[in-house]
């Protein structure tokens, strides 16, 4: 039995198609304008890819923030409830998941059996998600990618006051015009993204193992800075990328079980 | 043009109070009210019937009082006088879709936008000059903190007295009596403005009524215990601004009358016009702007509203005999007043009495008393194995209203409650 989740988030869109509740295949691409277009995109890279085809394809569930829009599926759930789930599928053990996605945040309480039971959503800004590394990465003219190997170069980051992605973005500027090396600027700013999210654990309830997750975790940077901040060790999944997917698989396979 | 876009126009661009229409006036109140889907009914028409015919003795030059949403209006329609709560304009306005344009008339001011979108919303309404003057007005510091502040503004826009009564913290003796004193000065005052004696028996009488009110109430909330729920609680929270308007006065009693007729009938023969899968209390106040959450909450995801904090009866009744003290006791004993004791032990008695699933704290911007007492609600909320969400918007700026962002919101909370 085949099981897909979908993951539509506002930068990236993820599918992870399930094998009786085993790994079996994975897509990431760029969501672009439409939600849609992005999951429809992703059928079509599985049926090119040869071996399983849409229609093998038992249940689909959607999540994401474009999870209602794209049409698709037989159901959709919210990522706080997928990551939850994919996080626990890769690990258990995992009690609290803060899931740093391109336009928002969130810190999940995880119980035993791998649901959501309270969660934390960031304020209605960009501040501390992927977006926010998205426009210092530019304004430094360096790749997303590049940012966690510079951040770990510095020993101490540059003091960064604003939260606020555009407000940081001159801040950045002014900085570099008054001589500070960029990784030291790199590193103040994880410490800004910590700073910001560990608000948000202790509001959940720091329970550990925590995992992060999302594109976000990616980056060597923010992990260091929030082992730093939460006095706890950070696990990161092999691809953090593709949780929120594998939680909305592993959902579909649950409930085609049940039926 | 059709007739809400001239209601609009008159409101916002030909601001004369002689100028607002019959038809702008149900309009709006029609706008208020919607959607109505259960109340679309006798008592439903009865409460818009009652506020326009409010609306209208108000806007043809009535002689009305400037309230505040907890100011003791028994005492205004004891003088036989109009009370026109300020409060629920911003609500109003909301629901109209021209709230932005009021807040924008106090932002051009300087008026801090960190300010409640509530009162800055009838500070607007002033400032454009929309309101017919009060002869004076009377406001209580409870429940917000802000109260003096705004009420002080607006005395200072029409040129009339402000009669303001402080709420003291907690109940002891000395504060009952620090609060009596301070009604019967506002009833000198009065007197003085009015130059007619305060009436005993009329007093009587509007006692009498806010004492029937209270009772309805507290009745309608016994039988909103029943489940299947029968009513959506967007709706009922309307009823503050019976409330406001209409403590002490028979429209009101024949309001809560009607309320309780219908939910009465409809627990008899076992309505089913409200789809419920789990039962929430809502903390706080609504967004009232279009779009807003509540549709989403009650009728998509079937998560009803069968308690609202806001609609907590009083205990306390009116005594004619010791009018000043009854009304200081009522003033003091309500949820709002002294210590957060007082609130948590009403959500804990809610969510025992009413078999509640989950709770909603609606955190309206501005709104310091309500909002900073969050973290303890959630405590006690978890001390009852219930999930909590905290949701933050604004009930009256429909500017910062992103409806992605609380889909998310509610749909996870709603997960949490479906796997209980």
């Amino acid at each position: 039995m085949y099981t897909a989740g979908i993951d539509i988030g506002s930068v990236s869109t993820e599918m992870v198609i399930l094998e009786n509740a085993g790994p079996c295949r994975r897509f990431i691409i760029q969501t672009g304008i439409s939600s849609r277009t992005a999951a429809e995109r992703l059928f079509s890279l599985l049926d090119e890819d040869g071996g399983v085809e849409r229609s093998d394809i038992t249940r689909t569930v959607t999540t994401g923030y474009g999870r209602n829009a794209a049409g698709v599926g037989d159901r959709s759930v919210t990522e706080l409830s997928c990551h939850a789930r994919g996080a626990w599928a890769v690990d258990h053990a995992v009690r609290t998941v803060i899931d740093i996605g391109g336009q928002d945040s969130k810190v999940i309480s995880v119980s035993p059996d791998g649901r959501s039971r309270d969660f934390i959503m960031n304020d209605k800004c960009a501040a501390g998600t992927g977006r926010f590394l998205e426009i210092i990465a530019k304004t430094l003219e360096l790749e997303v990618a590049e940012l966690g190997a510079l951040a770990l170069q510095a020993d101490r980051g540059v003091k960064i006051s604003s939260m606020c992605a555009v407000f940081a973005e001159s801040e950045v500027v002014s900085l570099r015009a008054e001589g500070h090396p960029r990784e030291k600027i790199i590193r103040g700013i994880a410490d800004s993204i910590a700073s910001r999210i560990s608000g948000m654990v202790h509001r959940v309830g720091l329970e550990p193992p925590v995992m992060l997750t999302g594109g976000v975790a990616k980056n060597s940077g923010v992990v260091l800075a929030l082992r730093e901040t939460l006095g706890v060790d950070i696990l990161v999944p092999p691809d953090p990328e593709f949780i929120g997917a594998l939680g909305a698989a592993h959902i579909a396979a649950e409930e085609a079980l049940k039926s | 043009m059709g007739l809400k876009e001239k209601a609009k126009d008159i409101l916002l661009n030909r601001p004369d109070p002689k100028k607002i229409s019959r038809g702008a006036l149900v309009t709006m109140l029609q706008t208020f009210l919607q959607p109505a889907r259960c109340f679309g009914t006798r008592s439903e028409k009865r409460f818009s019937l009652a506020a326009y015919r409010h609306g209208s003795k108000f806007f043809k030059g009535g002689r009305s009082v400037f309230t505040s949403l907890f100011t003791p209006v028994e005492i205004i329609y004891a003088f036989e006088l109009l009370p026109f709560p300020l409060e629920p304009l911003g609500a109003l306005a909301a629901s109209f879709g021209i709230s932005t344009q009021l807040l924008q008339e106090t932002e051009k001011r300087w008026l801090s936008s960190d300010f409640c979108s509530f009162h800055r919303a009838f500070l607007g309404a002033c400032t454009l000059g929309l309101l017919p003057r009060p002869l004076f007005l009377m406001a209580t510091s409870h429940a917000c903190d802000g109260t003096m502040k705004s009420f002080s503004h607006v005395a200072h826009l029409v040129s009339k007295p402000l009669f303001f009564i402080d709420v003291p913290y907690g109940d002891q003796r000395e504060a009952v009596e620090y609060a009596a004193v301070q009604v019967q000065e506002s009833v000198s005052e009065i007197e003085s403005i009015t130059g007619r004696k305060l009436r005993e028996d009329l007093l009587a009488k509007s006692f009498g009524y806010s004492n029937k009110m209270t009772a309805l109430l507290s009745k309608m909330q016994d039988a909103r215990k029943a489940s299947p729920p029968v009513v959506y609680g967007s709706e009922t929270l309307n009823l503050l601004m019976v409330w406001a308007m209409f403590a002490g006065s028979r429209v009101g009693v024949r309001i809560l009358e009607s309320y309780n007729n219908e939910i009465e009938a409809r627990l008899k023969r076992g309505f089913q016009g409200v789809a419920a899968g789990k039962r929430v209390l809502w903390l706080h106040l609504r967004p009232y702007f279009s779009g807003s959450i509540m549709s989403m909450l009650e009728e998509e995801f079937r998560a009803v509203i069968v308690a609202e904090e806001v609609n907590t009866p009083v205990e306390e009744y009116l005594d004619v005999s010791n009018p000043w003290e009854s009304i200081a006791r009522k003033l003091l004993s309500r949820i709002w007043s002294g210590s957060i004791e007082n609130r948590l032990k009403n959500i804990g008695r809610i969510i025992e009495s009413h078999g509640i699933d989950g709770v909603v704290h609606f955190s309206h911007w501005g709104c310091r008393q309500s909002n900073g007492a969050v973290r303890m609600i959630r405590d006690t909320v978890a001390g009852y194995g219930i999930p909590f969400i905290e949701l933050d918007g604004d009930c009256v700026d429909p500017r910062n209203y992103s409806e992605g962002q609380y889909r998310t919101r509610i749909e996870a909370f709603f997960e949490i409650m479906e796997r209980r």
